[in-house]
């Protein structure tokens, strides 16, 4: 018989439905966490100077005029000397976010350029981006107060430019090449210790090719009137330039472009064109000649020649290095340091480093072959001075050697020496002249000279005169050619002639028959001409 | 004594015989009637006249084959030839002209016209003709520098046989030849 098996079955715990309800709110509430901080953009600091037209939850960043983030928070900062601004970009602005990118405030402005961000006066300001093209990943950003003349990563040439003086150039101002606006001032800076005005200039792409080592820059604000033989000249870049300044490239008179120009090199700025020319090369070299004589007159700026050409220019006299030591002024004293700059484009080298490598080759053999410098009269009026280079191969032998750091140039003496040395000796002549003597020996002379000419024999002089030359033209018509003496002359030798010829035919008849003077022989009959016919 | 007498007539006999006889001729043209011009000084001159050299000898020449040219030894000019044909050149050229043409070198500054003449060939030949052959050029004082140049190349029959009939034809060429130059001067427009 079966066992009846008893089933006893227990009721089991079972969890609720209802707590799906908080499970799926969590997983939605983290998802949601998770997809908003996924879905957020980066935030990011910006210290300004000022906090003018920026605030919280309000004002924009903006890139290609595109909204790419919002100011969170604007507040100052620590050293209550900047506003700290904190904005959170878009996601997808991440990649704009790098190492050289930049912002400003665009707000309405009034410049010399013109007026600009007219846009925001009712709309507000905004933060405008300008991408870089470093590294991605910075956070921290110092804004600007104005604009980037030039955006971050344009194409062309940055480089910098040093003037003496300020003028009227200034950042943002164009700089034209004949005539074309190719780039422009970013920055100008004066600074201090050099008492130089620093400018950064950018050309545009594709004009930085021409911008070459020989390229000069001047300033072309205003008008330049120069006034010659040949009329009156007037000069000016353009419209803009007069009116808010600017500057000018390109070649000075007779140079030739340069090599390429790398990327931040340095150029001077001129003040003028006319400037431009007065230094028409940028590369030279430095050499020290050293005078044993005064050299009152020699002032910097004064022409350097070879042979009456122009190799460069007087820079300055070396004071200080003579005196420091003490040996400058001791003894017979030393020779006068004169430095000199030599222009190896003057030689038509060429106007580059090279060209200054191979001039000073050039130099270094020619001071062996007697290349000497003198120091020159350039006018007797003004007593100035100019340092003249000739070869003198007599000379004793020399070489380049060093002064201050500088290297020297063998000198001789001559010029002005020379010329004071003889107008002393002939002002000591004419002192010793006895001038009075002389002044009163003419006077008599004068005298015996005029009672000469008023004497009836001198007056009646001209009428003899006149009777003289009658008589004798003449004598001379009567031995010219076709004078009677002559034509009896001509007659006369005829005749000799004659006789000389009856002569000769005597002698032949006697060769003939010798004795024809006793014994004539009868000659043959003369021929009879007939009589003809018409 | 009879040997010299005998010597002395040999020489005798020996330096004895004719002399020949010479006949001298004057070149000259027939004696015309001269106009002569009262004011001033002579127009035109003749300044030169020269001859070809086998001409410039006493004797008078004629061809007498081709190319051979004899002297005659009796026969002979009475002056030099270069005279002769001056003078009879002069006369008839101022017979052409109707003025007085000068013949004084020195006055040859103040002609207008300077004639000179250079005479190549002249004589006569064993075919009975006379030939002259001569240059001549024209001086214009209005025009210094320019010269004018002709030539004249005729022939003329002897009239009569002889060296009579050859000096007549000969004057009879010179006078042709005045009237050469006369129309030349002519043509140069300052002649009358």
């Amino acid at each position: 018989m079966a066992e009846a098996e008893a089933r006893i079955s227990r009721p089991r715990r079972r969890i609720s439905t209802i707590w799906l309800v908080p499970i799926v709110a969590l997983v939605l509430g983290a998802w949601m966490v998770i997809h908003t901080l996924r879905s957020q953009g980066p935030e990011i600091e910006i210290v300004f100077s000022s906090g003018a037209s920026l605030e919280a939850d309000k004002t924009k960043i903006k890139f290609r005029s595109v909204e790419v983030g919002l100011v969170e928070s604007v507040g100052l900062a620590e050293n209550l000397e900047s506003v700290v601004v904190t904005a959170r970009l878009d996601k997808e602005a991440s990649p704009l976010l790098r190492e050289d990118t930049q912002f400003w405030v665009v707000r309405p402005r009034v410049g010399p350029g013109g007026v600009s961000g007219l846009g925001t006066l009712l709309s507000g300001g905004y933060i405008q981006l300008a991408p870089g093209t470093g590294e991605e990943g910075r956070r921290d950003f110092e804004g600007l107060d104005d604009p980037p003349v030039t955006p971050t990563g344009a194409p062309g040439l940055h480089f910098k430019m040093v003037g003496d003086h300020a003028g009227s150039v200034g950042g943002g101002d164009p700089i034209l090449y004949e005539g074309f606006r190719v780039g422009r001032i970013e920055s100008a800076e004066f600074d201090v210790a050099s008492q130089k005005m620093h400018y950064d200039a950018f050309i545009e792409a594709p004009y930085d090719d021409l911008v070459t080592s020989a390229s000069r820059f001047w300033n072309a604000s205003g008008v330049t009137l120069s006034a010659t033989a040949d009329g009156i000249k007037v000069r000016t870049a353009s419209l803009e330039t007069i009116l808010i300044g600017g500057v000018v490239f390109g070649l000075p008179e007779g140079v030739k472009p340069g090599g390429p120009v790398e990327a931040d090199e340095t150029f001077r700025l001129y003040e003028s064109y006319a400037s431009v020319n007065e230094q028409p090369y940028r590369y030279n070299l430095e050499y020290v000649v050293r005078f044993a004589r005064s050299v009152r007159g020699l002032r910097p700026g004064a022409p350097v020649e070879y042979r009456g050409i122009p190799i460069g220019r007087v820079e300055r006299v070396l004071l200080a290095e003579l005196v420091s030591g003490g040996k400058g002024l001791s003894g017979k004293g030393e020779p006068i340091p004169v430095l000199i700059r030599l222009e190896p484009g003057r030689f038509e080298l060429p106007d580059s480093e090279e060209g200054v490598a191979t001039f000073e080759r050039v130099i270094a053999v020619a001071v062996g072959n007697g290349l000497r410098a003198t120091l020159s009269t350039g006018s007797l009026i003004t007593g100035s001075l100019y340092v003249s280079f000739d070869m003198r191969p007599d000379e004793p032998a020399a070489e380049i050697g060093e002064f201050a750091g500088h290297p020297t140039l063998p000198t001789v003496g001559g010029g002005l020496e020379g010329i004071e040395v003889r107008v002393t000796r002939l002002l000591d002549k004419l002192n010793a002249l006895p001038v009075e003597d002389l002044l009163d020996g003419v006077d008599r002379l004068l005298a015996d000279l005029d009672a000469v000419v008023a004497s009836d024999a001198t007056q009646n002089l001209p009428a003899s005169l006149d009777a003289t030359l009658v008589e004798l033209r003449r004598a001379l018509d009567s031995v010219s050619g076709d004078s009677a003496m002559q034509e009896r002359l001509l007659r006369t030798m005829t005749e000799l002639d004659r006789t000389l010829a009856a002569l000769r035919q005597l002698l032949q008849s006697l060769d003939d028959q010798p004795n024809a003077v006793i014994f004539s022989r009868d000659p043959p009959a003369d021929p009879e001409p007939p009589a003809g016919t018409p | 004594m009879r040997p010299v007498a005998l010597s002395l007539t040999l020489l005798l006999v020996a330096c004895g015989g004719s002399a020949p006889v010479r006949t001298q001729y004057l070149l000259r043209g027939e004696a015309p009637e001269r106009t002569v011009r009262v004011e001033g000084a002579a127009r035109v001159g003749l300044s030169r006249v020269v001859v070809a050299p086998y001409l410039d000898q006493s004797g008078i020449v004629v061809e007498s084959a081709g190319r051979e040219i004899q002297a005659a030894r009796n026969h002979q000019w009475a002056e030099p030839l270069q005279d002769g044909l001056r003078l009879l050149l002069r006369a008839e050229l101022s017979t052409a002209l109707g003025e007085e043409v000068g013949l004084d070198p020195a006055d040859r500054s103040r002609w207008q016209h300077d004639v000179q003449v250079f005479v190549e060939q002249l004589h006569g030949s064993m075919a009975g003709r006379a030939m002259l052959v001569a240059d001549y050029r024209i001086e214009s004082r209005a025009k210094p520098g320019e010269i004018a140049e002709y030539r004249f190349a005729r022939s003329q029959a002897l009239a009569r046989e002889g060296y009579a009939g050859l000096v007549d034809a000969e004057a009879e060429l010179v006078g042709q030849l005045a009237q050469a130059i006369a129309a030349s001067l002519r043509e140069i427009g300052e002649a009358p």
